[in-house]
């Protein structure tokens, strides 16, 4: 048996090499076949692919919503009123994403609303004491701690997810309001609202710092191993044991990171309405679900993507500045993203149901 | 249509066939049971048993072919299709509600399907105590489900069947998880049922039992019925034809050949067991030792504790007494990830259950056991990772049009392998499988067979939890026979055969004085 230093990859054991000797011609001849002849096939095939997938849905649905609402008009397409979408998409964007994790990994955190509020009502009440700066890291480490203890709530308890993380949002709500008794906390320093007031350019800042976080979400889901185990844990968690997967430490990472980014949307939330509110919670969460399920992640099937999560954000963001450029009672928003959210559902399950049938 | 002067038997199925993405599971089976007629189903895995009861039963419907019950076609879309014929099915595991009572589970549906918002009434139907009188299991009525042993859940499956106007049941390997004085009443119920005129369907792995229990036996192979022999053919005959002459020989054949080297190929100890029992006491005291180069089988009944001692080997079971070395060292292993850590890979049985992503690709599914190897500071580097699950597809023979592909999308044959390329890659010395070729056709089964070759051949050891017997004469090098957690013999060399091994199973199940045969050796006694 010959031990053949094939790559970096970490020493041989015995069985390696001598499984790897006769079929390695067979393969380098298979992967040139697949590199010069098909490409265009394959192409084809992932056009195919896109097409069908929630987050392409997603997508066309807000592609569709801005035109519409480009032509009826004139005011929708002005840099005034994107970087007012953008405000106002920015929080919602980052919680979703947030929850996306914990979703993807087979669980449910309806605790963020608790931890939004919560994050908000810490950073208004440190900020007189200290930097804002230092008053919002401070918000957000409070926050990941819940995140922490969600997790080991879930992951080593062995709790269910959908009533430990009931009870924490209705303590840390309950917490929030007691701090609050005598209204919203006004911040004593006066750089409070620069997150979500300035601007870097033509971009707000606040579009700017969400776009940051969604852009390390998406980095950690797609190129780490922490993100492929999510998926694993919440496709098949038994498999994944199986495994050698970690998948209790995978859990406790899942609700750390809905944690931090529940943290992150809470002072953004806070420093755009430029007070500590507890009322702020509850809907924004409601809102993260809804923006969630729109981008095409499934309940409990773990499969979704943070581009979906991101678009189904926007709709909501643009259908609610729609019903403001329309002048309609704002109360319509729940309306319309319900109904959204039915159809959205319908377009990701009909299809598969009709080819279903057909074979 | 009505035969000319006899009358229709209860069910009829004609030509009936059909068809898993492209692969036939069943091609142009007939079969035809009479009113208190009881037919014995017997077949290998993946004969077609589960395909030709889903389809009696409304579970499936049929590509081609017709049903019919007594002389009338019937279109079964779902069970309750079936049931409403009157057909009933006892599984192994009775699909009964655990915190109902007998009665409440016996009557359950029944007011559905008459009038949905009647109030239920508090008091026992009478047909519900006459069909528990029928199996003998009145005194339950009042009892809890979850309260029951198998056998008695059995019973009131049976009752539960026969008490909805029940012309026919199905019975699913109803004997494989019970004892064998539960057997023998279980026996004695069924004869009673055929008294009353009931038709039985008896499907069952225990040859052995069936000449007591049917009329008539069917033999399935490869999706076609082979032959229709009275209750009474021999063990061996319904072997022979089960397996069909050629590939009994072809099979033989490779265990000779395979077993004339075991001991070249046999390595140093990887597995050294001693005093060994799990913390529910599954099996005890049981000392194990296997060597780098050899596939070693545990054998044994469900509840013989072979499945526990091999999930202990592989980390997902803790073991409660008794010492385990791996390479010479004692370990406690509390996870499949230290097991992992230790060399030791496990491929899980029930790929469904306990093996696939559905939400993950070719790719990910074969990477997922080995992804610190492709990974720097927890970033996967890609190309890393894209060349080893190109080298693990082609080792393992994986046939994916495309490694992005979904995992689900491939045949049984094909996740099976994936799943075996997932072990691989974590580069184990010994692995653990259970039920390696569950539900994997033929060729596919021949390169899973040439997978576990390999890996011995390049010195590594196999742990094979199999319930097919066969398999297991055909490619271990030893087996170890196990009968309510304790080891009772061992098989090796020329004795190492399928009738041996399912002597070895049952002799004791039977309660017979003696113990299993013994081997001819401690290892490749060869010709």
């Amino acid at each position: 048996m010959s031990t053949k230093p094939k790559d970096a990859v970490s020493p041989p054991v015995e069985l390696r090499p001598a499984l790897d000797e006769a079929p390695a011609v067979d393969l380098a001849g298979r992967r040139d076949g697949g590199d010069t002849g098909d490409r265009a096939a394959r192409r084809g095939i992932r056009v195919a692919h896109l097409s069908a997938s929630p987050e392409f849905f997603a997508f066309v649905f807000l592609v569709v919503i801005c035109a519409v609402l480009t032509f009826s008009r004139s005011t929708f397409l002005t840099e005034y009123n994107l970087q007012n979408i953008g405000r106002q998409t920015a929080v919602l964007a980052v919680l979703a994403v947030g929850l996306l994790y914990v979703l993807l990994s087979g669980g449910i955190d309806l605790s963020v609303g608790g931890q939004v509020a919560l994050a908000g009502v810490v950073a208004a009440s440190l900020a007189g004491h200290m930097p804002v700066g230092w008053a919002f890291v401070a918000a957000v480490a409070c926050a990941t701690l819940i995140g922490v203890i969600n997790g080991l709530f879930v992951g080593v308890a062995g709790f269910s997810p959908i009533i430990v993380t009931l009870a924490v949002g209705q303590v840390l709500t309950g917490v929030a309001l007691v701090f609050t008794t005598s209204g919203p906390i006004q911040p004593s320093d006066s750089h409070y609202s620069d997150l979500a007031t300035a601007n870097l350019g033509a971009l707000p800042t606040i579009v700017v710092a969400a776009a940051a976080s969604v852009l390390v979400a998406h980095a950690i889901l797609s190129r780490t191993s922490l993100g492929r185990y999510i998926y694993s844990v919440g496709g098949n968690e038994t498999a994944a044991w199986l495994a050698g997967i970690p998948t209790a430490l995978v859990k406790i990472s899942s609700y750390t990171i809905c944690g931090a980014f529940a943290g992150f949307a809470g002072i953004l939330a806070s420093s755009r309405i430029g007070s500590g509110d507890a009322s702020v919670g509850p809907s924004q969460m409601l809102e993260a679900f809804a923006a969630v399920f729109l981008g095409g992640v499934g309940f409990g099937t773990a499969r979704g993507k943070v581009i979906g999560v991101v678009c189904g954000a926007l709709i909501l963001g643009v259908i609610s500045n729609g019903i403001d450029l329309f002048q309609l009672n704002s109360d319509w928003q729940y309306i319309v993203s319900g109904a959204m959210i039915l159809l959205a559902i319908a377009f990701q399950v009909l299809p598969a149901r009709l080819a279903a049938r057909r074979s | 249509m009505t035969v000319t002067g006899t009358a229709p038997p209860f069910i009829e199925a004609v030509g009936v066939s059909k068809h898993f993405s492209g692969v036939a599971a069943l091609s142009d089976v007939t079969l035809r049971i009479g009113a208190g007629e009881a037919r014995g189903l017997v077949g290998e895995n993946g004969a077609g048993k589960s395909t030709l009861i889903a389809i009696l039963t409304g579970a499936l419907s049929a590509d081609q072919g017709i049903v019919r019950i007594k002389g009338e076609e019937a279109h079964f879309h779902r069970p309750l299709d079936a049931l409403r014929n009157g057909i009933g099915t006892v599984y192994q595991h009775s699909a009964l509600v655990p915190n109902l009572s007998v009665a409440q589970n016996i009557e359950l549906g029944v007011e559905v399907t008459k009038t949905p918002l009647r109030l239920l009434t508090r008091r026992t139907r009478p047909e519900t105590f006459e069909a528990l009188e029928l199996v003998g299991a009145a005194d339950l009525a009042q009892r809890t489900v979850s309260t029951l042993t198998l056998a008695q859940r059995q019973l009131v499956a049976i009752a539960r069947a026969c008490s909805r106007g029940g012309r026919m049941i199905v019975f699913d390997e109803p004997t494989a998880s019970l004892a064998p004085a539960e057997s023998r009443y279980l026996f004695d119920v069924i004869g009673r049922l055929r008294a009353a005129g009931i038709a039985l369907l008896y499907v069952t792995h225990r040859l052995d039992e069936l000449a007591p229990v049917v009329d008539r036996i069917t033999v399935l192979r490869a999706g076609r019925a082979v032959a229709e022999c009275p209750g009474t053919a021999s063990e061996q005959e319904l072997v022979d034809l089960m397996a069909g002459h050629e590939a009994v020989e072809r099979e033989d054949e490779i265990a000779v050949r395979r077993r004339s080297t075991t001991r070249q190929r046999l390595g140093g100890v990887i597995i050294d067991g001693s005093g060994l029992a799990d913390a529910a006491g599954t099996f005890r005291d049981v000392d194990l030792t296997v060597r780098r180069g050899e596939i070693v089988a545990l054998v044994g009944l469900p509840d013989s504790g072979a499945v526990e001692l091999s999930q202990v080997i592989a980390g997902a079971r803790r073991l409660g007494v008794g010492v385990l070395e791996v390479n010479g060292r004692p370990v406690t292993l509390r996870s499949p990830a230290q097991a992992i850590g230790r060399g030791i890979g496990y491929m899980a049985g029930d790929r469904k259950v306990k093996g696939v992503f559905p939400n993950a690709s070719v790719r990910e599914t074969i990477a997922a056991s080995a992804l610190p190897r492709v990974t720097t500071l927890g970033v996967i580097r890609a190309r890393r990772e894209r060349q080893l699950v190109a080298d693990l597809m082609a080792t393992c023979r994986v046939s994916a049009s495309r490694p992005t592909m979904s995992i689900t999308a491939l045949s049984g044959g094909n996740q099976q392998k994936a799943l075996f390329a997932r072990t691989l890659a974590a580069q184990p010395r010994l692995i653990v499988c259970e039920d390696p070729t569950a539900g994997v056709d033929p060729p596919g089964r021949g390169a899973l067979y040439q997978l576990l070759f390999d890996v011995v051949a390049a010195g590594a050891a196999v742990v094979l939890n199999s319930s097919d017997l066969r398999e297991v004469a055909t490619i271990s090098d030893r087996a170890i026979l196990l009968w309510r957690g304790s080891v009772v013999g061992e098989l090796s060399g020329d004795a190492l055969t399928e009738p041996n091994l399912m002597r070895g199973q049952f002799d004791q199940a039977a309660g017979g004085p003696n113990p299993a045969p013994s081997g001819t050796g401690s290892a490749g006694g060869g010709p």
